[in-house]
């Protein structure tokens, strides 16, 4: 049981075709650039946008075919938490999470009984008469999380559901809607740009990219494995491309890379940016891979640094504050980095 | 023009006093003639106070009116999409610049006794709008409710339509979407809309002595009253006058305060 979704939808530039599956008490985290179609996906799932072609099935029940079957909005059991969670201004908390019931026809008097309870559930007891005005991020987000388990929903989607805040409120928001998260049974599928976000809340994330599913796994097996740059860049790490030739690669650029084992064929080299080891000098010794280049732009993060370096095979290298301090590296710098082959990751492309 | 800086060029400056004094110097001098000494005695002669009532009734019924059908006609020119549309609005927001006295003549062979629906409205329920307050109404009706379409258009235009998506993914239907969310997320711009015509409604003339006539105490509304009263008793005009204006000052202070502040920026 749970969501199976088959989308191919044009919107203005945006090609989308997906297929994506969520089960029950699963949290999907949707991860992609802007402009990738992520909120296109949770609008077709949500049924604020019909789909061209395909099938969106939410357990046992068809919800749209692209063809003669559309259920409207109003009539699927989908529970959205918005973007900037879009609480009706016009109304305080109570009567906010109290809409989807009294929609359903549920009298006021009982609506506002459960919603009462769920302001209680989401720590909001005390705000239940508060205008969405008076509430800051975070009390907002939770409101919102409750308006919309109000109808107990077989499926949660959450857009972006902490781009809104600042950062001091986040990682405190990230936690508590973690938790409610956890307690809902149904299938939750929520769409970020944030990694942070997608490793702290989902189980599984799925890479939208361009309208399409780039890769699906793990954080780990995404860091590990990335498949697209965007997937590298978000995990932080050199992701290369080439052919493998058993014991090494060769780039795309025409380097060669040494590897444990790659097999061979087209294949994908993955290089954390702390295994590679910075020279101003060509190094001797035990590292298998020397590749010469120049600096060409340092970027520095706190107690780690990061040494961005251009030449036949592009890095970016990790390094300490001191350590840059001794290499005295400058933009333009000549450099050589080291790399053991041991260190360097290569799969299937 | 403050002390320091760059100085605005004169003539522009000389040209733009020139043009407010045009339009205040009227106000001046309508506001000089006023008898205030017998202002309440001028206001109450039959005359007048058959007029200001029936003012007051017609505008408001077409008030009312303009609001339960101008309402729903510009969720549609706002919200959906069909053939010929600009045309429509075109033809809706007419009213606003044709002379009122050829809307007049519009409404007289519309629904006049000979009109197009008239004669069917006289021939099946013997209803004759003209020379009557409905008519009345019903010509300021025409002359007023594009104000109202025009300004509830643009509310609903600039409103996030996400609110309405939200209230759908809750379990609402279109109509209690509509009810429920969009109106209250409108109400400034349907409010500010809503004076304007009562306003303009106010004030109307032409269409109104054109189709419904000039009848004391069933069409000769204050407008109306003003023209003839200023040949036999200007007092009484000039009084009328005022009342008018000081409508108009109100309306327009609530809408700048209240209004147009949010609504309009």
């Amino acid at each position: 049981m749970g969501l199976t979704a088959h989308i191919e939808l044009r919107l203005g530039s945006l090609d989308l075709a997906i297929d994506l599956e969520a089960r029950d008490a699963e949290t999907v985290a949707v991860l992609g650039p802007n402009g990738a179609g992520k909120t296109t996906l949770l609008r077709a799932v949500a049924g604020l946008l019909p789909i061209d072609s395909g099938c969106i099935r939410l357990d046992d029940q068809v919800i749209d075919d692209g063809e003669r079957i559309f259920v409207p909005p109003e009539r699927r059991p989908i529970g959205v938490v918005f973007q900037d969670y879009l609480l009706f201004p016009h109304l305080d908390a109570i009567d906010n999470v109290a809409f989807g019931l009294r929609s359903r026809g549920i009298r006021r008097a009982a609506a506002n009984r459960v919603a009462a309870e769920l302001l209680e559930q989401v720590g909001l007891g005390e705000q239940k008469h508060a205008k969405p005005a008076e509430l800051s991020g975070g009390q907002a987000q939770r409101v919102a999380l409750a308006r919309a388990l109000a109808i107990q929903p077989r499926l949660l989607l959450l857009d972006e559901p902490l781009a809104a805040l600042d950062v001091t409120a986040r990682a405190a928001v990230r936690r508590d809607l973690s938790r409610h998260l956890e307690a809902f049974d149904g299938v939750r599928l929520l769409v970020t740009h944030d990694p942070l976000d997608a490793a702290a809340l989902a189980d599984r994330i799925v890479i939208l990219e361009r309208g399409m599913v780039v890769q699906t796994g793990s954080l780990a097996d995404i860091s590990t494995h990335p498949r697209s740059d965007y997937a590298a860049e978000l995990v932080g790490v050199n992701l290369l491309r080439g052919t493998a030739h058993t014991d090494h690669v060769t780039l795309t650029t025409g380097a060669d890379i040494v590897v444990p084992d790659a097999g061979t064929g087209p294949a994908l080299v993955v290089i954390h940016p702390r295994s590679i080891a910075v020279h101003r000098t060509p190094p001797s010794g035990s590292p298998r891979n020397v590749i010469d280049g120049r600096v060409d732009a340092i970027d520095r993060f706190g107690d780690r640094v990061r040494v961005h370096i251009t030449g036949d095979v592009p890095l970016v290298a990790e390094i300490t504050p001191a350590a840059l301090h001794d290499l005295a590296l400058d933009a333009g710098a000549p450099v050589w980095a080291a790399i053991k082959a041991t260190d360097i990751n290569a799969y299937p492309a | 023009m403050s002390g320091r800086g760059r100085r605005a060029p004169w003539l522009l400056v000389l040209v733009a006093l020139i043009a407010f004094a045009f339009l205040a110097l009227p106000l001046v001098g309508l506001i000089r003639e006023v008898p205030w000494r017998s202002l309440w005695d001028d206001l109450s002669e039959p005359q007048a106070r058959a007029a200001l009532r029936l003012s007051m009734v017609c505008s408001l019924w077409a008030t009312f009116l303009a609001v339960v059908f101008g309402v729903p006609l510009a969720w549609v020119l706002a919200r959906q999409p069909f053939p010929g549309k600009s045309l429509v609005r075109a033809l809706v927001l007419l009213p606003m610049v044709v002379p009122p006295v050829v809307g007049g003549v519009g409404l007289f062979y519309a629904f006049g006794r000979q009109g197009l629906a008239g004669r069917l409205l006289y021939d099946w329920f013997g209803i004759q709008l003209t020379f009557s307050t409905a008519g009345a109404v019903m010509a300021e009706t025409f002359v007023a409710m594009p104000f109202l379409v025009i300004t509830v258009e643009a509310a609903l235009r600039a409103m996030d339509r996400r609110y309405e998506d939200a209230a759908a993914t809750l379990g609402a239907s279109q109509l209690a979407v509509f009810r429920r969310v969009t109106l209250p997320l409108i109400k400034p711009g349907l409010v500010a809309g809503a004076l304007l015509t009562w306003a303009r409604a106010l004030g109307e003339f032409g269409a109104t002595i054109t189709f419904a006539g000039n009848i004391q105490g069933r069409t000769q509304t204050t407008p109306l009253a003003v023209y003839l009263l200023l040949e036999t008793n200007p007092r009484v005009a000039i009084g009328l006058s005022l009342v008018l204006l000081a409508v108009c000052i109100a309306v327009l202070a609530l809408l700048r305060d209240r209004w147009l502040g949010s609504a309009w920026g």
